[in-house]
């Protein structure tokens, strides 16, 4: 029943595909028209951060890829979010890279200016005023550690910015106008220099994220990074300026008028206006107006209501688009030296650790997130968006169902034949508790019993950060990449790697992992010109030493309305393209 | 009904000697009681939650589906889209494949595990703290009603959530028991209506020819008020712990609605109404949201219905009857 249900939804689901390549195909053989306006429902009541410096929601990179842009950027892609990972010139022309690697020197494009408060021309000096913000002691940029590591002197120069008293303007601004960062300079307004100390081939990645954006000083620094007063007048160096915004109510973009599109590779601003609609509020109301189409897209929408994924599949609307999201979840554990539980004692034994992965069955895990076009099973640590993916399964299961056989006969090896149990923590919402009910029950077959924990979202990062909060097990742990393709580093390179992320206060995630081979293998990649195969041989490395268990890789599901002519996704975004959407003219 | 109330107000003691003309007090009341449509029918919906809340394993038995247990292959889509009713499962499955109805069927314990100790426990304090500020009068009533005031300024949710969050240890690990702390919240926040209640009354009575018979004869106060004041009052104390019982069911499902009160996987009927709500999964499987939503309206239903019922046969100043 189950099997014959399954084969029916999927056919379904390639029928709608098949239908939404067809439907594209014919709009694209018309020519998109310009013109109209986009409209966006919004779930929170504002953006959580709008300011380049701040965003770094997926959320916000989305309605901040139309008001910045940055040297960089990836074109979007109608396919996949995979297939949106090649670097294309931004507001760069081109770039020489020294022989040594670790100096890029930008030529910037002659056509390009801001918009909204401010309409001059975009020089070199407001990349580096953009970046000298970055540690402003008042606001700082939201990923700090990739420019510790791609800007030379960068660390040091924060290290003196922190001493400037907060919620002093006069002060902030008299700093970045005395101090220079050695690492970037500009020697004209069309050229732009960066050192790293290092060589790493990711080096452009790291610039083409939202952070990286020119600022206009004259004017950012009137006003606090953030604040409503900059969201309304910081001028906008992408295709659409803000012309109106009433915080909970709306924000009105308008296309800037000295925007060339003919010169952007990587954006067409085929609307003349975006409107975010705050005044939705729930994730019912944001649907409905979908459907109603009185929206067009939505905002801060993770995936939406499975009813409604099942309405949009079973009428083979062209309106539904899912691809791999390249974001996993896992389940982690409390690796903390100093933590002596049985539970905690157990999970370094390589064979609890193997018990509990065949114990997992990830069919079920799979259906709680709306099937196999919300997520795939996961048996490796990095995703299929990123660099280095190979699919490696090394304890597999017949259909991911598990074998809770296996994982007693194993317990029984390591020492617990009469089974075992772990405190468990998840996240208190919705989506969590469904992954820690079936985990729970799943795991119970195998005489793995979960003493299940719900922490409240506001305290969860408080809780796994605190050496003596009192758990086993997280069922709740979960990566997304900063940007697909070659953002390897964040997780083996970074989040595994205790190079890189020392157990500590400093260690968000409370990793504690160490695999000195794993180490070796990142330091060996990032000035590889082709880290790709060393990458994929460190995934297989800590897949098959299990430092978390992998359970799925989410899929991004997106719903438009009917007034959409094309659809592209933003890898950044991990959403639409909101300056490469057209409407239906 | 006047003449009974008026024998009734004699006392039992009074009564002894005239057996054979006036039965005793309690079987006049059962008599009233069973003749009033409100109490046999708020009755007959109690005895129904009741056998369900008690039969809850028998039925869990019958269908072969414990209350957590989760039955993905059979009850949920390969897109996890829950059934509907079906013999298998009466009241469908809900969005993690567990039978509904074995879960409501649970929730009914929870509901009224929570709610029954938590009113009597109110009751118990409120009566208590009541008796006392009402007959001793005076500045001890000024102080103790000031209390009140205080207390029920309070707003419950906010407050509840943040006594729930102050469960938590240095660790993280909760401290007590969350269903023992929601009994405490609720308690907490409906002791004060026993309180009033019991204080008006007893501000009436301690004036009274019976009061006054009583201090006259020398009678201790902790006599007069165990002996003679808390027998006359009880009867609309006990009414009131019915009007109060529906509104603390309410109470606990609100706080399991907002995640703070029984913890998943055990269902209770504010959680599973969550559950529905949260997942939108209600437009398709519309029992996951009716069973528990019904079950609680027919809950507090009975309840308030027999409220109503002894009300009007025990209330000394409704005259309806």
């Amino acid at each position: 029943m189950a099997n014959i249900l399954a084969f029916g939804t999927w056919k379904r689901f390639a029928a709608g595909v098949s239908l939404l390549f067809m439907a594209g195909g014919t709009v694209q053989a018309e020519e998109l028209k310009f013109g109209g306006t986009l409209r966006i429902a919004s779930i929170q009541s504002d953006l959580d951060a709008f300011d380049p410096l701040t965003g770094y929601s997926i959320d916000s990179w989305q309605i901040l890829r139309a008001t910045t842009r940055q040297l960089v950027t990836y074109p979007g892609s109608p396919a996949g979010l995979k297939e949106d990972t090649t670097l294309v010139p931004d507001l760069a022309s081109s770039w020489d890279i020294s022989d040594d690697g670790k100096t890029y020197t930008f030529h910037l494009k002659d056509d390009i200016f801001f918009s909204g408060s401010t309409e001059r021309k975009i020089v070199a000096g407001d990349f580096v005023y953009g970046v000298k913000r970055f540690c402003d002691p008042n606001k700082q940029v939201a990923a700090i550690n990739y420019f510790n590591l791609a800007i030379s002197g960068f660390a040091d120069y924060c290290k003196e910015f922190a001493k400037v008293p907060t919620g002093d303007l006069a002060a902030t601004k008299a700093f970045t106008d005395s101090h220079e960062i050695p690492g970037i300079h500009a020697p004209d307004d069309r050229t732009l220099v960066i050192k790293s100390d290092t060589k790493n081939y990711d080096f452009l990645n790291i610039l083409s994220m939202n952070f990286v954006s020119p600022v206009a000083s004259e004017i950012a620094s009137k006003y606090f990074p953030d604040s409503l007063d900059s969201r309304k007048n910081l001028p906008s160096s992408g295709p659409y300026y803000v012309d109106t915004y009433d915080q909970g109510q709306k924000l009105v973009l308008k296309k800037a008028r000295n925007f060339k599109a003919e010169s952007d590779q990587a954006r067409k601003a085929y609307v003349d206006e975006i409107v975010i609609d705050f005044t939705a509020n729930s994730e019912d109301s944001v649907v409905q107006k979908i459907i109603a189409g009185e929206a067009d897209l939505s905002l801060y929408l993770d995936i939406p209501p499975v009813a409604t994924i099942q309405r949009f599949l079973s009428q083979n609307s062209p309106y539904i688009h899912a691809t791999n999201s390249g974001s996993a979840n896992f389940i982690t554990f409390n690796q903390r030296p100093e933590v002596k539980s049985e539970g905690a004692e157990a999970l370094r034994k390589p064979k609890v650790r193997q018990a509990l992965t065949y114990a997992v069955n990830r069919e079920h895990l799979v259906q709680t997130q709306a099937g196999s076009i919300g997520a795939v099973p996961l048996t490796q640590i990095i995703t299929s968006t990123i660099l280095g993916y190979e699919a490696f399964d090394p304890y597999p299961t017949e259909g991911f169902r598990g074998d809770p056989a296996k994982a007693k006969e194993l317990l029984a090896e390591a020492g617990y034949p009469n089974g075992i149990a772990f405190d468990a923590i998840y996240r208190a919402n919705a989506q969590y508790e469904a992954i820690a009910v079936t985990l729970k029950e799943d795991l119970e077959a195998a005489g793995i019993t979960l003493n299940l924990t719900p922490i409240p979202l506001t305290q969860w990062y408080a809780n796994i950060q605190d050496p003596k909060s009192r758990w086993d097990i997280s069922l709740s742990g979960s990566f997304s990449p900063d940007w697909q393709g070659p953002s390897t580093r964040m997780l083996l390179g970074g989040w595994l790697n205790s190079d890189a992320a020392p157990c500590g206060t400093g260690n968000v995630n409370a990793i504690c992992y160490s695999n000195l081979e794993l180490n070796k293998l990142a330091k060996e990649a990032y000035p590889s010109d082709e880290p790709g195969p060393i990458w994929t041989k460190a995934d297989k490395v800590v897949s098959t030493d299990l430092p978390w268990i992998p359970l799925f890789e989410k899929r991004k599901i997106a719903i438009t309305s009917d007034r959409l002519a094309n659809w592209v996704w933003s890898s950044l975004a991990v959403q639409a393209d909101i300056t490469n959407i057209a409407l239906k003219q | 009904m006047a003449e009974i109330r008026a024998i009734a107000a004699l006392g039992d003691d009074v009564l002894q000697g005239r057996n054979e003309v006036v039965r005793s007090y309690a079987s006049l009341v059962v008599d009233a009681l069973l003749c009033d449509r409100s109490f046999r029918v708020g009755v007959l919906i109690i005895v129904f939650v009741l056998a369900g809340a008690l039969l809850a394993p028998l039925a869990a038995w019958l269908l072969g589906h414990g209350p957590t247990e989760q039955f993905r292959n059979t009850a949920l889509t390969e897109m996890g889209l829950p059934t509907g009713p079906t013999l298998e499962f009466p009241l469908g499955a809900d969005g993690n494949g567990r039978d509904v109805l074995v879960r409501t069927l649970y929730g009914a314990r929870v509901s009224l595990a929570i709610a029954i100790p938590a009113t009597t426990l109110a009751m118990i304090i409120g009566t208590a703290i009541g008796l006392i500020s009402g007959f001793l009068a005076g500045r001890v009533d000024r102080i103790v009603s000031q209390v009140i005031d205080v207390a029920l300024s309070f707003p419950f949710i906010v407050t509840a959530l943040s006594l729930l969050s102050l469960n938590r240890g240095s660790d993280g690990k909760v401290l007590v028991a969350p269903s023992v702390v929601v009994v405490l919240i609720i308690t907490l926040f409906s002791w004060t209506y026993f309180a009033r209640l019991t204080r008006g009354l007893v501000l009436v009575l301690r004036r009274s020819p019976l009061v006054e018979a009583a201090q006259t004869i020398g009678a201790s106060k902790a006599r007069i008020i165990v002996r003679e004041i808390l027998p006359n009052i009880a009867p609309v104390i006990l009414v009131y712990w019915a009007v109060q019982l529906p509104t603390n069911i309410v109470a606990e499902a609100t706080l399991s609605f907002l995640g703070v009160g029984v913890q998943a996987p055990q269902p209770s009927w504010g959680n599973m109404i969550a559950e529905a709500q949260r997942s939108s999964l209600y437009q398709l499987q519309p029992w996951f949201l009716l069973g528990p939503g019904i079950a609680l309206f027919l809950t507090v239903a009975g309840f308030n219905t027999l409220s109503a019922g002894l009300r009007n046969v025990l209330d000394p100043h409704r005259h309806s009857g």
